[in-house]
């Protein structure tokens, strides 16, 4: 689960990393007054989940009062485009407020886990500020890893080694070792999966600030967060994954005209390879689970067609301990439930007492087109969604 | 040799009161398996189908001599019922449970090292030798005997490999 920059650093304040005092507004008044409090200079960021903000316009310097309400009248409300939203951008619903900070250099720093190693490690590098996939490709040496054990958490010497490698001295470096440390305990007590900080900022005075902050959470584990499951803001999601999440289905919404209903998130992978090897792209990824239940496919069917981009469906589904016929039904009641359905559904099941399933499918009012094997549905339904039904 | 399990495999059940948990238990005994035991914390003195079931793995493994343990628990008591089996020394630990949360697995991981046991999982479809035992939540019809083992990553793609 991502969350917000200003709800990131709230907890990461809960852990004692140092942050610019600052408060999240969603008028322009309410900015302005939030400046005012700062002292009459600030800084207004859009909060919105993706990354790249200030690339699309969605972090400005403010001088007073008045020009934070103007700046944030213009923030707030925008279709915020950025590397990481695409070309329609996210409405920006609220800004964060903060003092502006002199900064001296900038640095890079997170905590995540690295599978390899099987073990959570503290990533830093010199070059703040910058895409961090980018150092990594071009000076793969300029990163700095340090694992630690989760049990122990991170050990007072690597943090000052990692302090150390970021060329840190004297007091700034004893103050980036609290910080870093301050870092991997909140990674580790909330169950995040991510907690980013770029930049992390050096000032004049030697003092170190996380300047922006980043966390996502293990989904698995918000069960026993409840305060960082309610930080949850579906609005920054797609509704169709709203919608999908409900219902306990894994959908994620992609380019191409193929709806795709799939048990098993391996078939489903190896479905949207086999749509792509017949010519055509897949407009989503869903899995209804290995088990497949009537409802479940009922539900993933209306999600799946509500996308105006789809042309045809795929439904492929292995049916094991989940009978076939059962499946057939569930898929049957679906189309009847939603009446009028015009687009061409292919079906391929395979599996437990699939002869009876065939005949369920055969046998209903809508005009299935029914696949033998994984290649042929494939064919078919890249046919279909040409027109060539 | 690579099989893990065969005809002299004593299963034990863990979550077994759960309804996933007994569906599969009688599924995996359908199938031939030795299902000798159940595990479900405070129910312990119940039978499942005339399967017995205990408060502890420790004491499933004292009365019943079960070398493998196929899990159902929840996600947020999964991890503590993988570690149970193995402090236990049950030799196979086959987990199907899915979701739980990454921080509980390193954990896991971590306490494995220390012990014996093979943990096949989390979320994973279990393990079979086809025409001699299951573990897992596989249909057993579409495994067919032969000397090609399969090894996955995924579920239902592995049926679809069978």
């Amino acid at each position: 689960m991502k969350i917000h920059e200003y709800q990131a650093k709230e907890i990461l304040r809960r852990y004692k990393v140092a942050t610019p005092r600052g408060e999240v507004a969603d008028t322009p008044a309410e900015a302005r007054r939030i400046c005012q409090e700062l002292g009459g200079k600030c800084v207004v960021k859009a909060q919105i989940h993706a990354g790249g903000r200030g690339k699309g316009g969605g972090v400005k310097l403010a001088g007073s009062p008045d020009e934070a309400q103007e700046v944030a009248g213009q923030i707030l409300g925008m279709q915020l485009v950025t590397p990481q939203t695409g070309p329609e951008g996210q409405l920006v619903r609220k800004v964060l407020v903060e003092e502006q900070q002199a900064i001296a250099s900038e640095l890079y720093l997170a905590v995540l886990l690295d599978r390899d190693v099987a073990m959570p490690i503290v990533m830093a590098s010199k070059a703040g500020g910058m895409d961090i996939e980018e150092v990594a490709a071009e000076t793969p040496e300029a990163i700095i890893r340090e694992a630690f054990d989760p049990h122990l958490g991170l050990l007072p010497f690597q943090a000052r080694s990692v302090a150390s490698r970021l060329g840190l001295e004297g007091k700034t470096a004893r103050k980036a070792a609290n910080l870093i440390t301050a870092l991997t305990r909140a990674y580790l007590a909330t169950d995040a999966s991510l907690a980013e900080i770029n930049p992390l900022m050096i000032n004049a005075d030697g003092d170190v600030m996380a300047l922006d902050a980043k966390v996502d959470f293990d989904d698995n584990a918000l069960f026993r967060h409840k305060d960082v499951a309610a930080m949850r803001d579906e609005a920054e999601e797609n509704p169709l994954e709203v919608e999908a999440s409900k219902f306990g289905l894994n959908y994620i919404k992609l380019d191409g005209t193929i709806g795709c209903m799939v048990n098993g998130a391996g078939l489903a992978m190896a479905t949207m390879d086999i749509i792509k090897l017949y010519g055509a792209e897949p407009s989503n990824f869903l899995d209804v689970g290995g088990s497949a239940s009537q409802e479940a496919v009922q539900n993933a069917f209306r999600i799946i067609i509500s996308d105006p981009s789809v042309k045809a469906v795929l439904i492929n589904i292995f049916g094991g301990i989940a009978r076939t016929d059962r499946i057939a039904r569930g898929v049957v009641a679906a189309i009847e439930e939603l009446g009028d359905v015009t687009i061409p559904v292919v079906v391929r099941l395979e599996g437990t007492n699939v002869e009876q399933g065939r005949e369920v499918l055969r046998e209903a009012k809508f005009d299935f087109i029914v696949a033998q094997q994984m290649s042929d549905a494939a064919e078919k339904v890249v046919t279909a969604a040409k027109g060539g039904h | 040799m690579s099989i893990w399990v065969n005809e002299d495999t004593r299963l034990l059940v863990q979550g077994i009161t759960g309804k996933e948990g007994e569906f599969h238990a009688l599924g995996c005994r359908d199938y031939g398996t030795q299902v000798v035991a159940g595990v479900t914390p405070g129910k312990g003195g119940q039978t499942v189908e005339g399967i017995p079931v205990f408060d502890s793995v420790a004491e499933a493994r004292e009365a019943t001599g079960c070398n493998a343990t196929m899990i159902f628990v929840p996600p947020p008591f999964a991890a503590d019922a993988i570690m149970e089996a193995a402090a236990a020394g049950v030799e196979l630990i086959v987990c199907i449970t899915e979701g739980i949360p990454v921080t509980d697995m390193l954990k896991v991981k971590a306490f494995m090292a220390d012990h014996s046991s093979r943990l096949i999982g989390p979320n994973c479809p279990g393990v079979i030798s086809p025409d001699a035992a299951k573990i897992g939540i596989m249909p057993g019809h579409i495994h067919k005997a032969g000397r090609v083992g399969v090894v996955s990553r995924s579920g239902t793609l592995t049926y679809e490999a069978v």
